[in-house]
């Protein structure tokens, strides 16, 4: 391998003959965004990973070109940020899937939503029951005052019958029979560090059970007590004011009932001060629990001199509406992955698990993320969206989420034991052909799925019978 | 030697004898080539021309190339499927009769719109032809073929009828033809050689009839019909031997009174196609309309076969390179890159394999010059290869031809057959380097297998997505050899180029010297191939060449290169064209296809199809074609459908910037040209559509058409609008009630006065 030099971003550094300019990068760290990243015979398709050719001006991808002695490269320039977020655009704009689900997207309190759905119709009770209250503590309240977007936004809200999956009465179902609970609450009180809240409204308590749940003894300053904004309701509603009761002492708080400024002396006594007094008073309840629970957030991860850690609102990728045979294939797709689930879980439709699976780890939902794609800016093509879940053996695979890399079908011809594996058709109705009568054994199948960089391709669930 | 017959070459065998491939020939045939069945469907699927359900008895294909496009081949599409009741989304009638679908470009652009049944060609076929046509052709199922008598040569006395054999001529009725003039020749025992020729280019024309006498005087005859065809060789060639009787004679003009009288005289076309010959610069096509095709002996008599000659016994192989080097010969598939270039490097190289290809794909929905040139000189064709060959010492020659041009592959491989027992080539041949398999292998139907790198992987029998270049092929292309891959044209002009090269650099200049051949089509009066000098101007091959805009119209743009070329108004006119020239300007030499636009042609709606074009084509490699074609279709339906916005002009400007420096091959790169080159030149006409008007009156939701007070009250319009919008007022100002009026234009079509006009007010 006889060595040469290149310039990339005006160092010069030196590269194998053979490498690419991928592999050169990475070697020095030089970030370039990549999704279909190289391997032997590849080819560029996913087109993030350009640099520009200080001499010629012309774009090319990383990935794909070989370095030659006396090469000068730019990777940072506007033509190149510029045609990676064209790129990206377009890998957008023919992707028909929810990073997140509607109903979690839309939901003023950030609540996982869909998530919880989902543990309910695993009858996962309890831990349904946590997550709820970790963003919504007062859950019949918010069902009270709250218009339901979650509801409104459901996939299956747009069926004929406009029937959604009830997830309200989950959530009142959840919270008549399973209380707030303080996880790994082992220490005393008096042995915690003190928190004290300053505003008593939807956010002070969401703030409560948020700084109760990190482990600190909490104390809520108001004048009024525990009620703020849902004290018009509470004296018709008795449930609401027994549902603040439970919550209070399960956070094991106390309470001042007068108003404390923020540099009133008495807050010397505390570690953290969380003022919520001001931010909740204009807003709607479920808004509020979450501001509470984010300025709480902020308090504790500045006082442990971390940066705060909170589920983020970006979903560069989103269905829109559906028609309703897609949705009818959305829950065929459902049914499938769950053949032992039938339509009825606790009481309503089955949930059509919009959230992608790979949501946490898709590489395109970062790199969107990370050049600030706007969903706005994503032109919807008329092109038919192909939602049907294709299953062959272990794998299953999303064509309308497949960004056509072929990495999948690289790895396949290059196991031991090789997967046929191929694309059929071409240009936008490109997607994976499998044979049926060869069904993919499970450890084949987790290995190809692996590679997909994203949420395209999945080895069913086998949990750890897989070994590596 | 092509390491061995590919997959591909199988499934169109299969496809060809069986109508369809099936899961299960699929299925075998993977086995056979050692794939699984995902690869072999896989690649099958990259291609049209197969089918993957069970065939109707019998095909119709619509042409959807850029002619039939313009002359509304969507609607005859609609309509073929109306008629035969076809569901939603099946593509055969309930009876099993009839499938229908489109086809890119049948090459007979002179028919618009053209509709193919079978083997068949019929147009144009308009929607009220439909029904007539689905008849005519269930009628001719019943005919026998008859069995044609076999005519004497003729030794003496050489008078000879040339009948052209292309497929645009055939698709005109030229066999038809041909075969009443044996008949007829036969049956008035005259002494006449009868031939089949090449092509003229005159296709507009199509079928063409030609008496030629040793003497030198000659005489055509054009749109011949078989009894035009029986009368002229009664008029002309009976006078000589009197074997026709006054009574005869006496019974044809009782019957038929002065009509074919008249047609003898106005088919006759000699001296008005004398001149426009003369206009053009015919080197590749020299001598095509003269000879039949597949006589190897008249390509002799005319000079064939020097080139090969000379390599043989003259010239040393860098003489022959220095030859090609100093006439400045360039590609002529598109690309313009220098012919020497690519040769010399390929023969450089340490290699002891080595490939030539040549490169018959034609894609583009309105070329069709290459097949022109393998039909009607097959032989220059592959003299051109066979030096090559022998330049490179090359292992193997491969034609890559569409399987869509039947004939053009039949005639080559008459032409490869007559080559090899004349020992030219193959086995036997003289030459020892010309002893390697010239090989033919049929393209199956996807533009993007034109490219050059995806031609290789298509040869290789695989899904046709380009490779990365570097290396290009003359480094290492077929199965990783060394590999020269040229366009017909390029090779067809190699023989004469060797042979009398001053006749090729004394047209055009500089860097671009030679001639090259354009399909006109459009709002022109001769449509055709031409070929002319490059340099010459459009002006030059619009008007005088092309006769002009038809009366009644006006020019308004031309666009050339098909959907990778641009549209240019009337300003580029005078621009003399050649590779660099055209680049400078936006638009492409591309495949050589000219389209003329007149002020009744929508260029956004244009820019639509061409785009249309290309995003069903993409292979799918880079998101920014196979997705950004997409996005710009959709653009352009919004406006030409009325919803458009101001801003879509930036957002196409955007995706089509982005297609164009990102894309990994040149479809995807030139692939925005179409709209790029109108967003400059016709940028107003966009904004009118989003202003709500199509000025041209083709985009429905955007027309209004008015009666003017040129109307002289015909009553024509009252009584062909499909509707009933137009109140029958003879001899008064006819009025189109708007909401009656599909916005058809059939009015607009037939009124003699051009009265009705396309308004740009709103009245409603
Ligand atoms: C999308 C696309 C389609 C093409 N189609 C053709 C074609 O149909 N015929 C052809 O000769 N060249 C075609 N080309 C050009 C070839 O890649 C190649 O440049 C050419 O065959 C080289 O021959 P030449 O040097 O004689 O022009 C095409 C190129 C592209 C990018
Ligand atoms: S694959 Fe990635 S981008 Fe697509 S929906 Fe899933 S998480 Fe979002
Ligand atoms: S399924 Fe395969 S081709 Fe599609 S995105 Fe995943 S790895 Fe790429
Ligand atoms: S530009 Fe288009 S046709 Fe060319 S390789 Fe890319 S996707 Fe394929
Ligand atoms: S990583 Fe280079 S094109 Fe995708």
């Amino acid at each position: 391998m006889s060595a040469c030099t290149i310039t990339i971003d005006g160092k010069a550094l030196a590269a194998g003959k053979s490498e690419t300019v991928l592999e050169v990068c990475n070697r020095y760290d030089i970030y370039i965004p990549s999704l279909c990243r190289g391997m032997g015979d590849h080819r560029a398709s996913c087109l993030l990973c350009l640099v520009e050719d200080t001499k010629s001006g012309k774009l090319l991808p990383a990935c794909e070109t070989q370095v030659s002695h006396g090469m000068s490269l730019n990777t940072n320039t506007h033509a190149v940020k510029d045609m990676r977020t064209q790129s990206l655009t377009m890998l957008l704009a023919e992707h028909a899937g929810d990073c997140t689900a509607p109903c979690a997207l839309v939901c003023p309190a950030h609540l996982e939503t869909d998530k919880m759905v989902r543990l309910v119709e695993d009858q996962k009770y309890e831990e349904a029951a946590q997550l709820l209250y970790s963003a919504i503590p007062l859950p019949r309240a918010s069902n009270m005052f709250c218009p339901g977007p979650c509801e409104k936004s459901c996939r299956r809200a747009e069926e004929e019958d406009g029937i959604p999956v009830s997830i309200r009465p989950v959530k009142d179902f959840l919270a008549a029979n399973y209380p707030p609970v303080l996880k790994n609450n082992t220490a005393d009180n008096a042995n915690k560090k003190k928190a004290l809240i300053i505003g008593g409204g939807p956010a002070g308590i969401a703030a409560v059970w948020y700084a109760a749940c990190n482990g600190y003894a909490v104390t809520l300053a108001d004048s009024q007590g525990y009620a703020g904004m849902l004290k018009a309701g509470i004296d018709e509603k008795p449930v609401i004011a027994a549902e603040i009761d439970n919550l209070v002492k399960a956070a094991d708080a106390s309470l001042i009932t007068r108003d404390i400024a923020t540099d009133d002396p008495l807050t010397q006594d505390f570690d953290i001060l969380i003022n919520t007094g001001l931010i909740s008073a204009q807003m709607a309840v479920a808004r509020a629990f979450y501001h509470g629970r984010e300025e709480a957030a902020k308090v504790i991860a500045h006082a442990k001199g971390v940066t705060p850690h909170l589920r983020q609102k970006s979903s560069p990728s989103r269905l829109g509406k559906c028609s309703v045979p897609e949705i009818e294939t959305l829950l065929q797709n459902r049914l499938k992955r769950n053949a032992h689930k039938t339509e009825s879980v606790a009481g309503g439709k089955l949930c059509l698990d919009c959230t992608c699976w790979k949501s946490e780890t898709c590489l395109l939902k970062k790199a969107a993320e990370d050049h600030k794609i706007k969903t706005a800016t994503i032109p919807r093509l008329n092109h038919k969206r192909d939602l049907e879940l294709v299953i062959c053996g272990a794998l299953e695979y999303e064509p309308a989420k497949c960004m056509r890399c072929g990495l999948c079908i690289n790895t396949a011809q290059k196991l031991s034991e090789p997967y046929p594996l191929s694309f059929e058709n071409r240009g936008i109705d490109t997607r994976l052909l499998f044979d049926y009568n060869l069904p993919a054994p499970v450890k084949t199948a987790h290995r190809i799925a692996q590679v997909c960089p994203i949420g395209a391709l999945r080895c069913k669930d086998y949990g750890e019978k897989i070994d590596e | 030697m092509r390491k061995l017959a590919t997959i591909l070459d199988e499934l169109i065998i299969i496809q060809n004898r069986e109508g369809w491939l099936s899961e299960e020939s699929l299925r075998s045939v993977a086995l056979k080539y050692g794939l699984s069945y995902p690869e072999a469907r896989g690649c099958a699927t990259f291609y049209t021309y197969f089918r993957f359900t069970p065939p109707a008895r019998h095909a119709i294909h619509v042409c959807i190339g850029t002619a039939c496009h313009m002359k509304g081949a969507e609607k005859i599409y609609e309509t073929f499927r109306e008629k035969l009741s076809i569901a939603d989304n099946e593509d055969i009638d309930p009876k099993g009769l009839f499938s229908v679908d489109k086809v890119a470009c049948l090459g007979c652009c002179m028919l618009a719109p053209a509709v193919q049944i079978d083997d068949t060609i019929y147009g144009p076929v308009n929607p009220e032809d439909v029904e007539g046509t689905i008849k005519t052709f269930l009628a001719s199922q019943f005919k026998k073929e008859r069995q044609l008598p076999v005519l004497q040569t003729v030794t003496t006395n050489n008078t000879t009828v040339q009948i052209c054999s292309c497929t645009s001529c055939r698709s005109a009725g030229s066999e038809s033809v041909r075969h009443a003039v044996i008949e007829h020749v036969a049956a008035r025992k005259l002494p006449v050689n009868v031939e089949q020729t090449g092509c003229t280019g005159i296709s507009h024309q199509s079928p063409l009839l030609q008496i030629s006498h040793d003497n030198g005087k000659k005489a055509l005859w054009g749109k011949v019909t078989p009894r035009l065809a029986r009368r002229i060789i009664d008029e002309y060639l009976t006078g000589s031997t009197g074997a026709i009787s006054m009574t005869d004679r006496l019974i044809d003009l009782l019957f038929t009174g002065g009509r074919e009288r008249a047609q003898l005289n106005d088919n006759r076309i000699d001296s008005e196609y004398a001149d426009i010959f003369n206009m053009q610069s015919r080197f590749t096509f020299a001598g095509c309309d003269e000879r039949d095709p597949l006589s190897y002996t008249s390509y002799i008599n005319a000079g064939g076969g020097e080139a090969i000659d000379r390599c043989f016994r003259s010239h040393s192989r860098e003489e022959i390179l220095q030859i090609i080097t100093e006439s400045g010969l360039r590609g002529r598939g598109g690309g313009g890159y220098p012919t020497s270039s690519k040769w010399q490097m390929a023969m450089q190289s340490m290699d002891s394999i080595k490939y030539v290809i040549c490169n018959g794909d034609e894609g583009d929905p309105g070329a069709f010059m290459d097949r022109m040139l393998l039909e009607s000189v097959p032989f220059a064709v592959l003299e051109g290869i066979a030096v090559a060959v022998w330049l490179l010492h090359a292992a193997e020659a491969i034609l890559y031809i569409r399987a869509e041009y039947p004939l053009a592959i039949r005639q080559i491989r008459h032409a490869i057959d007559t080559l090899k027992e004349k020992k030219v080539i193959g086995p036997d041949a003289a030459i020892p380097e010309l002893r390697v398999p010239f090989t033919v292998v049929e393209g199956a139907g996807a533009f993007v297998c034109g490219e050059e790198t995806a031609l290789l992987e298509s040869l290789e029998g695989r899904r046709g997505i380009p490779r990365p270049r570097p290396p290009f092929p003359s480094e290492s292309g077929y199965y990783n050899h060394p590999t020269i891959i040229n366009n017909v044209e390029t090779f067809a002009s190699i023989p004469s180029l060797i042979s009398n090269t001053e006749n090729f650099t004394r047209h055009g200049k500089g860097n671009n010297r030679g001639t090259k051949s354009f399909a006109l089509a459009g709002k022109i009066n001769r449509p055709g191939l031409i070929e002319v000098p490059l340099g010459t101007t459009l002006r030059t091959i619009i008007e005088d060449i092309g006769g002009g805009v038809p009366d009644g119209s006006r020019f308004k743009a031309v666009q050339i290169g098909g959907p990778s070329g641009g549209c240019l108004d009337k300003s580029a006119l005078d621009v003399p064209i050649d590779f660099d020239s055209l680049a400078g300007i936006g638009a492409m030499m591309g495949s050589g296809g000219i389209i003329v636009l007149d002020t009744n042609d929508c260029m956004v709606e244009m820019a639509r199809y061409f785009t249309a074009f290309s995003a069903m084509e993409s292979c799918g490699r880079c998101v920014i074609c196979r997705t950004g074609n997409h996005a710009m279709t959709d653009i352009l339906t919004r406006i030409t459908t009325g919803s458009g916005k101001p801003e879509d002009l930036d957002s196409l400007k955007r995706i089509g910037n982005s297609l164009k420096s990102i894309s990994r091959c040149g479809l995807g790169r030139t692939s925005a040209n179409p709209v790029l080159s109108t967003l400059t030149h016709f940028e107003d006409e966009y904004l009118q559509h989003i202003d709500g008007r199509c000025p041209a009156g083709v985009c429905r939701e955007l027309t209004l058409f008015e009666i003017s007070d040129d109307c002289i009250g015909c009553t024509r319009c009252a009584r062909e609008c499909p509707t009933g919008a137009i109140a029958f007022t003879p001899g008064e100002r006819h009025i189109i009630q708007q909401k009656l009026c599909i916005r058809c234009g059939t009015c607009r079509r037939i009124c003699p006065e051009g009265a009705v006009y396309v308004s740009m007010h709103d009245n409603d």
